[in-house]
Parts: structure tokens; C-alpha cells; sequence
């Protein structure tokens, strides 16, 4: 991390999950989230889209639901997962589950902090700053040189 | 003014000036959060400018010798 500086300030953006996935798209994130599935999971099975019903409407729910083998991943519009399987339980399907759960989740996450990163950095283009040299740290972070 | 914005994943902004004084970097910052709020990205800052200037120092090293009587 950079440190010798003549001022140093420093702060914090609130983060929100569900604003920076909204800004992404819901067609992106499922498409990111076929990726990760088809990549990582694909002994499961192959991903598909499928659509979501109201456990108790029956009405089709709005949301991503994606299919991989008889695993059912549901991402509701305020961005929840829950990952269960279709049918009766085969063994290794608790721990098939907890896996999908951690690594969409995991996705989510990672998705929403690029997308933070990305909304600053347009913020300060907008602003009139001039952005002279973008780069990407170690551990991820963006950073600009920036024409105060 | 140069500047380096450094913006994590979990939007923590940290914003390091590499000219002038101390008090035109606190300005510049203090502009650049109120520009950024504009824009509507309201950063919490709690009004702290440091400064992270260190010298070049020569590294002095003190070697302490014992010396111990043995008596037997």
C-alpha cells in the first residue's frame, strides 16, 4: 500500500449488496453465475436458467433460479441465495450444497466490489478529475492516479 | 495536484496526495469527497488529513558487548 504521501485521508463507501448487484444487471449476474457454476461445479451437471414459482402463490417469482443436476440454486430479488436439492437427498448433498452456497455467495460478493470499485471510478471521472493511470493492487484494490 | 485514489473491494477510499503542503492536500481532499458527494457517492470520512512523510534515516545499530567474570 502506498504510504509516503504529504496528506493521507481516508474513507468508507457504504456497501450495498442488492444497489451495486442492481446496477450490474439481473442477465449479467446470472450469466456470471452459469459461468462460475459451468466451470467449477460441472460434475453436478450442466447450469440452465429455469424459471421460479411462489412456494405459495404458484404465481412464476421474479429472481434467478438455476438448475445444476438436482441441485436448484434461487437468488431472490433482494439478492438472497438459497441452494437445496430437488429431490430426496443423496449422500454428499449437504456438503454438495453448503459448496454451491459458499461459492455463489462467494461470487455475489466478489461481483458487488468490483462493481463499488468501478461506480467510484466513474464518480470521479464525472466529477472533472482527470484519471491519469488505473491500475489493480495485490489484494485487488483499485488504484488511480488522479489530477487533484 | 498529484494524487493516488486507492479504492477497495469492500469500499473502503483512500486518497494520498504526493504535492504540495499538508494544508492544500487537506483542501484538495476535502473537495475531491464534497465533488464525489455530487455525484451522489457520499463517502464517511471523519475529517482526518495525516501526513505520511518519513525521512530517509541511516540505520544505527548499538551493539552491546558483556563481559562476564567467571569465577570458579
Amino acid at each position: 500500500m502506498p504510504c509516503d504521501a504529504i496528506a493521507v485521508a481516508k474513507g468508507q463507501v457504504e456497501r450495498d449488496l442488492a444497489r451495486e448487484l442492481e446496477g450490474l444487471g439481473t442477465e449479467a449476474v446470472a450469466q456470471a453465475l452459469l459461468a462460475l457454476l459451468r466451470h467449477s461445479f460441472a460434475h453436478l451437471g450442466q447450469p440452465q436458467l429455469v424459471n421460479l414459482w411462489g412456494a405459495h402463490s404458484g404465481a412464476r417469482a421474479s429472481g434467478i433460479g438455476i438448475r445444476l443436476g438436482h441441485v436448484l440454486v434461487r437468488i431472490s430479488p433482494q439478492w438472497r441465495v438459497t441452494v437445496n436439492t430437488r429431490s430426496a437427498s443423496l449422500p454428499g448433498d449437504e456438503q454438495r450444497v453448503q459448496q454451491v452456497r459458499d461459492a455463489v455467495t462467494g461470487l455475489l460478493i466478489g461481483l458487488a466490489g468490483l462493481a463499488i470499485q468501478q461506480r467510484l471510478a466513474q464518480a470521479i471521472s464525472q466529477a472533472g478529475y482527470g484519471v491519469t493511470h488505473q491500475t489493480r493492487a495485490s489484494n485487488g484494490a483499485l488504484v488511480l492516479s488522479v489530477e487533484l | 495536484m498529484k494524487a493516488r485514489v486507492v479504492i477497495t473491494a469492500e469500499g473502503q477510499v483512500s486518497v494520498f496526495v504526493d504535492e504540495g503542503t499538508l494544508e492544500t492536500g487537506r483542501e484538495a481532499i476535502e473537495r475531491f469527497f464534497a465533488r464525489l458527494a455530487a455525484q451522489n457517492v457520499a463517502v464517511a470520512w471523519d475529517g482526518k488529513v495525516e501526513q505520511h512523510r518519513h525521512e530517509r534515516e541511516a540505520v544505527t545499530t548499538h551493539v552491546h558487548a558483556h563481559e562476564r567474570a567467571h569465577t570458579h
